[in-house]
């Protein structure tokens, strides 16, 4: 049978068609989490939008990488209907509504502003998700410990021993440079990065700044990478940390 | 900036990095429970229809009930039939 074909998802909507709910959007601060969203760690409600005003692009997520995932569990001969794709796209954003509104109400009982990552993988517990948890869970402590790793090597020593993933590009100058830090500058407060710009980064691109879920003190890691900068090659900026952008 | 246990929420970076996998997983669990009913009827595409249809069949899908059972979704005035919509004989 002929299938009305909407030509692609984003080409049957001109713009907004004045269909969408404020409740599409869930509680205040429950936007769907995207590049340029509100929900970014430097943002306030006074500078979000209205439900009504957000583009397409902003109430979900691209639709590309929701069929991509889609197919991941589907049979190669299997197709997709457009309004298929369209109903699991807005059910992905519906979906980050409930957990964040969940996970939003358990900070305000706490007297807490910032939703952590576990008040997050919580909420899916409590809502049902309970098979999430592990996985995700999981998910987190490796992401952590592969961020971890790459700012800094020895977390609460002051001796400056930089270790850094062999990095071909590494000078021996540079390490030499390093290992003849002074301990006493180390004390001095370095100068912080700026707030992550945005929460949405791969990992493997940008590890994020600084992280209040991280206990011990930022700074130690921060400072070695800060170091470098300094002292040694002068090709990066002082806060980059010893990454592989750290040499252009 | 708002006093703390106001509206003003602030997220953590580690946030996102959970949904974003978390999403994945439940774009996965809806798709196969929605291509087991497409299965059921035989046929090899997976319709707005079959998403619905497993979203009621799953207790932790309620959430989504109404967004599934409303024909139009989100996208379309309620009054008017999306041009998506496919019509299956």
């Amino acid at each position: 049978m002929a299938r009305p074909f909407s030509g692609g998802v984003n080409s049957s909507q001109a713009g907004h068609e004045g269909g969408v709910d404020a409740d599409q959007s869930g509680p205040a601060a429950g936007n769907p989490v995207l590049p340029g969203s509100a929900a970014s760690a430097s943002a306030t409600s006074s500078t979000q939008p209205q439900a009504s005003n957000l583009r397409e692009q902003d109430r979900f997520m691209p639709i590309a990488n929701v069929i991509r995932i889609m197919r991941k569990v589907l049979p190669l001969h299997a197709k997709i209907s457009d309004d298929a794709k369209e109903t699991i796209q807005e059910c992905v954003s519906e979906y980050i509504s409930f957990i964040t509104g969940e996970a939003n109400e358990r900070c305000q009982r706490e007297h807490r502003k910032t939703i952590t990552a576990e008040d997050v993988i919580w909420a899916m517990g409590k809502l049902g998700f309970d098979d999430y948890v592990a996985p995700l869970s999981r998910y987190l402590q490796r992401y952590r410990e592969l961020e971890g790793d790459q700012r800094v090597g020895l977390r609460g020593e002051h001796f400056p021993i930089i270790k850094q993933r062999s990095h071909p590009q590494i000078s021996d100058a540079v390490r030499a440079t390093a290992v003849h830090a002074q301990p006493l500058s180390m004390r001095s407060p370095p100068p912080r990065a700026p707030p992550p710009p945005n929460l949405v980064m791969p990992p493997s691109v940008h590890p994020p700044r600084v992280n209040h879920l991280f206990e011990e003190d930022p700074g130690a890691g921060y400072f070695l990478g800060m170091y470098l900068g300094e002292d040694g090659s002068g090709s990066s900026n002082s806060e980059a940390p010893p990454m592989p952008d750290f040499f252009p | 900036m708002k006093r703390s246990g106001d509206d003003v929420k602030m997220i953590s970076g580690e946030a996102p990095i959970v949904f974003s996998k978390a999403c994945e997983l439940f774009i996965e669990e809806l798709t196969q429970r929605a291509w087991m009913v497409t299965l059921q009827g035989k046929r090899r595409t997976l319709h707005k229809e079959d998403v619905a249809a497993a979203v009621m069949a799953t207790d932790i899908f309620d959430f989504l009930i109404e967004m599934v059972s409303d024909s139009n979704g989100a996208r379309s005035a309620p009054a008017a039939k999306s041009d998506s919509m496919v019509v299956e004989r």
